[in-house]
C-alpha cells in the first residue's frame, strides 16, 4: 500500500503551515476507487474506447462529410474508397457518415433508456426498501409478475402499439428494463439497514429521514451506479435488435441495427454493408461493458 | 420433497394465471385489432363482424378469456389469425421442432465446451489460456449474437465460400447458427465456471483432501468438480428454456423457418390466440426449469433444505 500522496502547501496556508511544508492529504474512498479504476488497464481501455465512440457518434453533426439523409444516387455502392472511408450504400448515401449518426443514435438510446429505467425503478426500489409493509408488498409483486413475462415479446408488442420511432423505443427499452434496478435498490435497502452503524445512530436518536438520507443512501450509490453502466450496454443492444427486425427506428433516422437488416439482400456483394454497422455495435458494447465492469472492480472490491 | 413440488407446481399455476391475465388484457387495450382497417385497407363493415363473430371476438372480454383458457388447458389454442387454415397447436407443432433441432446442439456445444475451457481456465489461472479465455468469454457475453451472425456469414460464406448464407433442410445448415447461437452461453457457462472451480480450489475441504495425501485426479473430480457444479446449475440451468425457445435475431439472419418470427409476426397482426400460447409456452417453460433448479440445488448441496431455509 503506497503512502497518502504529498504535495507542496498551497497559497492560502494554515497558520501553523510555512509555504513549502508537505501536507497530506487523507485518502477518500472515491479516491481509492479511482486509483483502483485507474490501474484497471482494460476498464481504462474502455473508458478511451466510449470517449472516442461519443465523439464519433455526437460530433457526426460536425465530423460527417454528409448528412444522414443526403444520397447521392450517382455514386451509389461504391467499395470503400478515398473519398467514402466506408463505401456508399445503395442509394448513395456516404456509408461513414451513416456509421456516425447510427452511433449517435444508438448512444442517446442507451442513455436516455437507461435514464428512463432508473426514473422508474430507483424511486419504487427506495420505496418498496424504505417503507416497506404494503407498499413493498405491492411493488414486489409487480415486478415478479413482469419478471414472469417474457421480456422481448413485451417489447416487440409495445413496439407495434406505439409505433417505430426514436423516442417510442427509449420509452419502451425504459419501461421493459427497471425490474433490476429496483429489485437492486431494494435490496441494497435491506441488506444496509441491518448493519450495525445503522442501529448505532438509531441508539444514538437519528430519525428515519436522518437514517435514510446519511446513512443507507450514500452507501447504496456505488452498486446502483454499476447497475446503471451495465444497462446501457444493454439498452443499446436493445434497440439495435428492436430496429434489427425492423421495429425499431425507421427511415430516415439511422439506426446501426436497422443498418445491419437493410444490407442482408446485397450482403453478398457488397460486404462492407454489413460489417461497419456490426463492428460498430461491437466497439459500442464492449466499451460500456469493460468500463462497467472497471466500475464494479473498483467500487465494490468486496465483490469480484 | 413431493410435497414441496407440488406446492411449487400450484405456485407456478397462479403464475401462469396471472400472466396469462395480463397479457390477455393488455392485447385487448391497445389499439387495431385483427380486423381492424390499416394499411392495406379496411373490411367492409359486415364482413368484419362475421369475422370477428366468427373467431367470438365480439363477446365480453371475460367470456373470451374463459374460453380461451378452458380450451387453453385442453391443449387447444385456437386458429391463428395469420394462418387460419391451421390451429395453433399445429402451427407451433411445425415450427418449434425446428428451433428444438437448433436449441439441442446449441446447448451441447455451450455447456461442453464452456465447461472444458472454464475449467482449463481454472487450473492454469493467470496462465495465456486463462487470458485468453476471458477475453473470448467477456467477447461472448457482450457482443450481440446476430453481429457474430453476420460475422461467421461475411467470413464463411462470403470470403471463403464454403457454406450456405442461410437455409434449413441441409446438415450445413446447422453450422453457422449453432455457433453463432452458442457463443453467449458458452462465454457464460466458462465464465462461471472457472469462478466457481477456483473458489472451490480454494476451500478447507480440498486443502485437506490434498493433505491426507489424496491423488491429484481424484482431488478434482470428488472434491472440485461436484461441488463446482452448484452455481452452474443455479445460474446456468434457466439459461435453457432461453436457447429451446429460439433466437429470433438468429432464425432471422439464416432464414431458418422456426419458431422465432411469429414473436413479430403475431404481435403485428394482433393475432391474440398465437400471441397467448406463445406467452403461456415461454412462461411454462421457465416455471418448469426453476423448479428443476431448486430440486437439483438440493441434490447437490445437502446443506440446502427446501422451501427457501439454508443451514451454513
Amino acid at each position: 500500500m503506497a503512502l497518502p500522496v504529498s504535495w507542496n502547501a498551497p497559497d492560502d496556508l494554515p497558520a501553523n503551515l510555512a509555504r513549502g511544508d508537505k501536507v497530506v492529504h487523507a485518502r477518500t474512498a472515491t479516491s481509492y476507487a479511482l486509483r483502483r479504476f485507474r490501474s484497471n488497464k482494460l476498464a481504462v481501455f474502455g473508458m478511451i474506447l466510449v470517449a472516442a465512440l461519443c465523439i464519433f457518434g455526437f460530433g457526426a453533426p460536425i465530423l460527417a462529410p454528409t448528412s444522414y439523409s443526403f444520397a447521392d444516387l450517382m455514386s451509389a455502392n461504391q467499395f470503400p474508397n478515398r473519398e467514402h472511408p466506408m463505401g456508399t450504400d445503395t442509394i448513395g448515401h456516404d456509408f461513414l457518415s451513416r456509421v456516425m449518426y447510427g452511433t449517435r443514435t444508438s448512444l442517446v438510446v442507451g442513455f436516455a433508456a437507461v435514464a428512463v429505467a432508473a426514473g422508474i425503478g430507483i424511486p419504487l426500489g427506495l420505496i418498496a426498501g424504505l417503507r416497506g409493509g404494503w407498499a413493498d408488498f405491492a411493488i414486489m409483486r409487480v415486478v415478479e409478475i413482469m419478471t414472469a413475462f417474457p421480456g422481448l415479446l413485451f417489447a416487440i408488442f409495445l413496439m407495434t402499439v406505439v409505433g417505430s420511432g426514436v423516442g417510442n423505443i427509449i420509452f419502451v427499452i425504459g419501461i421493459t428494463s427497471w425490474l433490476t434496478l429496483c429489485r437492486l435498490m431494494r435490496a441494497q435497502l435491506l441488506t444496509l439497514r441491518e448493519q450495525e452503524y445503522v442501529t448505532a445512530a438509531r441508539s444514538a436518536g437519528a430519525t428515519d429521514v436522518q437514517i435514510a438520507v446519511r446513512h443507507l443512501l450514500p452507501n447504496a450509490v456505488a452498486p446502483i451506479i454499476v447497475a446503471l453502466t451495465l444497462a446501457i450496454p444493454t439498452a443499446i443492444f436493445a434497440e439495435a435488435g428492436l430496429s434489427y427486425l425492423g421495429i425499431g427506428i425507421n427511415e430516415p433516422t439511422p439506426s446501426l441495427g436497422k443498418m445491419v437488416a437493410d444490407s442482408a439482400p446485397y450482403i453478398r456483394l457488397y460486404w462492407y454493408l454489413g460489417l461497419f454497422p456490426t463492428l460498430a455495435i461491437a466497439l459500442i458494447m464492449l466499451g460500456f461493458s469493460f468500463v462497467g465492469d472497471g466500475l464494479r472492480d473498483a467500487l465494490d472490491p468486496r465483490q469480484v | 420433497m413431493g410435497r414441496y413440488i407440488l406446492g411449487r407446481l400450484a405456485g407456478l399455476v397462479f403464475v401462469l394465471f396471472a400472466v396469462s391475465v395480463i397479457a390477455f388484457l393488455l392485447m385487448h387495450a391497445v389499439p387495431g385489432g385483427p380486423f381492424a382497417p390499416d394499411e392495406r385497407g379496411r373490411l367492409p363493415e359486415a364482413t368484419r363482424a362475421a369475422q370477428m363473430a366468427k373467431y367470438g371476438l365480439d363477446q365480453p372480454l371475460q367470456i373470451q378469456y374463459i374460453k380461451y383458457m378452458w380450451n387453453a388447458v385442453q391443449l387447444d389454442f385456437g386458429v391463428p389469425f395469420q394462418s387460419p387454415t391451421e390451429t395453433v397447436t399445429e402451427l407451433i407443432a411445425r415450427a418449434w421442432p425446428v428451433t428444438i433441432k437448433i436449441g439441442i446442439p446449441t446447448i451441447v456445444l455451450a455447456y461442453g465446451m464452456g465447461s472444458i475451457l472454464g475449467y482449463i481456465a481454472a487450473i492454469r489461472q493467470n496462465s495465456w489460456i486463462d487470458y485468453t479465455v476471458s477475453f473470448m468469454s467477456t467477447m461472448g457475453i457482450v457482443v450481440p449474437n446476430f453481429v457474430v451472425a453476420i460475422w461467421l456469414l461475411l467470413f464463411f460464406s462470403i470470403y471463403l465460400g464454403w457454406l450456405d448464407p442461410g437455409g434449413w433442410g441441409k446438415p450445413q445448415h446447422y453450422i453457422m447458427p449453432v455457433v453463432a447461437y452458442s457463443l453467449a452461453p458458452m462465454a457464460l457457462v466458462a465464465r462461471y465456471t472457472r469462478s466457481s472451480i477456483l473458489e472451490v480450489m480454494r476451500s478447507d475441504h480440498v486443502r485437506t483432501a490434498r493433505a491426507k495425501g489424496l491423488h491429484e485426479r481424484k482431488v478434482m473430480t470428488w472434491h472440485v468438480s461436484r461441488n463446482a457444479l452448484i452455481p452452474f446449475v443455479t445460474i446456468l440451468l434457466p439459461e435453457i428454456p432461453n436457447i429451446l425457445t429460439g433466437s429470433i435475431f438468429i432464425e432471422a439472419t439464416f432464414r431458418i423457418p422456426g419458431l422465432g418470427r411469429f414473436f413479430v409476426t403475431s404481435a403485428q397482426s394482433r393475432d391474440y390466440p398465437m400471441i397467448l400460447a406463445l406467452v403461456l409456452l415461454i412462461a411454462v417453460l421457465w416455471g418448469v426449469t426453476y423448479i428443476i433448479t431448486d430440486v437439483l440445488y438440493t441434490v447437490l448441496d445437502p446443506r440446502i433444505r427446501l422451501g427457501g431455509r439454508s443451514i451454513s
